[in-house]
């Protein structure tokens, strides 16, 4: 982007400032079906904030709440300290960029984006509108109709649609879903640093990790109604507290073993006769039955047993290995556990064959302790 | 051989078909400019007299004035009613909802006889005399229904996050239905009201049991049948034959320089 649109599109949008939004307790219920069930969650002024889930675990319901677009059954909304629970949609200080776009197709591209300015009487509504979209970069396409536009252009107008009217928060309900993969990372980079330019709250809906790691500053995991975990990305992705979030966001290894004994603030632990070291701080649980959890990158595989004191260690059998160019990507059979996935980078070693033992070996600082009741599969299948 | 009578076939039945379709309608264009004594049936002559002077036969006009009257009258109201209903039968979720969408369409499955007589019935009950109002009235039942079935089809196409995107940009429900909605609906509307003055216009039955002395221009030709149509009726008939002939071709236009305009800027 050159310096003179960076100027624009600073001039467009002049400063404003978001505004914390508060949900407390929150309840949704349809007929029978608990789409969000007693949520608290604050989202502080200014954050990039993104709500990932599955389809179906109650983002786009709780988005909804926020935009006013469905009440909720229990609990409330404040923005910015104000309760809008009981306020209704056209009156929130909140703007939406539909998953559908929802342009309005009987209105050409500038109507559009006017639309909301018009609204609140803005007497340079027109003017305001035109410098948005210079904004995104379609300034040449405002007597256009909807219709007339690419899926990527029509992304842009929803939201300079959204943006112009300066909400105090701006909610995203998968606004990047339609695109193409390329276009997709192009947009997700563009709507990165408009947040940063305006300094705007803005709430992502996604049901894609990467999406939400790249983009967000706070991630909050939903499943069933329920936020599993929330926080940072990397915190997240390095210590998961779920087995549903250990698997939903990247890959994990989880392993069942039994609690033997602590030092040090490192618990041991016993897994199927090998002992696996874990900080007692990155455990949910520390005693008794629990899951260990390593992600397959932090694994070092080798043909030959790493003997560095300290390590965790475990070995086994190659059942698959496949090579994708950069990295090859390994199953080991490891008696009593199962299946542990890994990969090593291609530095021209290669480190083990189909069927051949191999060793694999991690700083126990990378392991993560999770509950021994939770079940090892959740959240794979929505991943 | 068999070839090539294929390929004649369909056209030659076509063309027939068409033959077939517009052969009244030709003649009744053709003997607007007979030069017609008491009864227009055999070819006396060309003539522009009878376009020249249309409303030359006694009645022709009042009854035209009267049809357009009533169809314009019936037209509005059970445009503003049906697309009301339609927009509360797909929008919101009530007991009975199912049931009412049956009872909607009934009144365009009664066959026109029984719906006139039980329209007669009901205004005999209440002592109203039968005329223009009433006439109307009668109109509407069966106009509403055609508006209904035809803007719920439109509504039903509507995206309902266009109204949610609506509200969420400061429209309160007001500004949403006039901005959003109603022009969207519009096209829906339009076919709906057109549909419903043609219904109104030609309708001969129910207005025949509820129009007491008031003269339709159906009521018109029917009676006038009787002792010869005059060319004037001919004249009329052929000139709202033109008249939507016109509209269809102004369509077809528009939509065509719309498609044009369109792939030109893709």
């Amino acid at each position: 982007m050159d310096t003179e649109t960076q100027t624009t599109r600073r001039r467009a949008r002049g400063s404003s400032e978001g505004a914390d939004l508060e949900l407390t307790g929150i309840c949704k219920r349809f007929a029978e079906f608990i789409a969000v069930d007693q949520l608290d969650l604050v989202v502080p002024s200014g954050k990039f904030f993104a709500l990932l889930g599955p389809s179906g675990c109650g983002k786009s319901t709780t988005l909804r709440m926020i935009a006013g677009l469905e009440a909720p059954s229990e609990g409330s909304i404040s923005i910015g300290g104000q309760d809008v629970t009981e306020l209704p949609s056209h009156k929130r200080p909140v703007n939406t960029v539909f998953q559908s776009y929802a342009l309005f197709p009987h209105m050409s591209v500038l109507e559009n984006v006017a639309f909301g300015l018009k609204r609140k009487k803005d007497r340079e509504a027109m003017p305001k509108a035109k410098a948005a979209l210079e904004m995104v970069e379609l300034g040449h396409l405002a007597t256009r109709k909807p219709a007339q536009l690419s899926g990527g252009q029509q992304q842009r107008v929803a939201l300079a649609r959204a943006l112009v009217n300066r909400p105090q928060v701006l909610l995203l309900d998968e606004p990047l879903g339609a695109l193409d993969m390329k276009l997709r990372r192009q947009m997700q980079l563009e709507l990165k640093t408009i947040q940063t330019e305006v300094g705007l709250t803005f709430i992502h809906v996604t049901h894609d990790q990467e999406e939400a790691m790249t983009m967000a500053d706070v991630v909050a995991v939903m499943n069933e109604g329920r936020i599993e975990q929330l926080g940072p990305p990397r915190e997240l992705y390095e210590l998961p507290r779920t087995a549903f979030v250990a698997n939903f966001l990247g890959k994990s290894n989880l392993m069942r073993g039994t609690v033997s004994g602590q030092e040090d603030q490192l618990l041991s632990v016993d897994v199927a006769g090998n002992r696996i070291l874990l900080p007692a701080a990155r455990a949910v649980a520390t005693e008794g039955e629990i899951m260990v959890g390593i992600r397959p990158e932090k694994l070092q595989i080798s043909a030959t047993e790493d003997t560095t004191a300290g390590m965790n260690r475990l070995d086994g059998i190659v059942k698959d290995a496949s090579f994708t160019g950069t990295t090859t990507e390994y199953l080991i059979e490891v008696e009593g556990i199962g299946l542990i996935g890994t990969f090593a980078q291609n530095r021209g070693q290669q480190p083990g064959e189909m069927g051949q033992r191999v060793f694999l070996s991690w700083d126990p600082v990378h392991t993560f302790g999770l509950r021994g009741s939770e079940s090892e599969l959740a959240g794979v299948e929505e991943a | 051989m068999k070839q090539k009578l294929g390929r004649w076939i369909i056209p030659v039945l076509g063309g027939l078909a068409f033959v077939y379709l517009l052969v009244p309608i030709a003649y009744i264009f053709v003997y607007s400019f007979n030069d017609a004594g008491r009864t227009n049936l055999e070819w006396r002559g060309f003539t522009w007299s009878n376009w020249q002077n249309p409303c030359g036969a006694p009645a022709v006009c009042e009854s035209l004035v009267n049809s357009l009257q009533i169809g314009l009258l019936a037209t509005v109201i059970a445009t503003a009613l049906g697309t009301c209903v339609a927009l509360g039968l797909v929008r919101y979720k009530f007991r009975f909802r199912n049931a009412t969408d049956i009872l909607i369409i009934l009144p365009l499955a009664t066959p026109e006889v029984v719906l006139g007589a039980a329209l007669l019935a009901q205004f005999l009950n209440l002592g109203w005399e039968l005329g223009f109002t009433t006439i109307v009235i009668s109109h509407v039942v069966f106009c509403m229904a055609f508006v209904i079935v035809t803007v719920r089809a439109r509504v039903s196409a509507l995206d309902p996050r266009l109204e949610e995107a609506a509200a969420d940009l400061y429209a309160n429900p007001r500004t949403t239905f006039w901005k959003v909605t109603f022009p969207l609906l519009l096209p829906g509307i339009i076919a709906a009201a057109m549909l419903s003055f043609a219904m109104s216009f030609d309708d001969f039955i129910i207005t025949n049991f509820n129009s007491g002395n008031v003269q339709t221009f159906p009521k018109f030709i029917y009676v006038a049948a009787t002792r010869g149509i005059p060319a004037q009726a001919n004249v009329i008939g052929s000139a709202m034959f033109l008249l939507a002939l016109l509209v269809v071709i102004i369509a077809q236009i528009m939509s065509y320089r719309k498609r044009k305009a369109l792939e030109k800027a893709q």
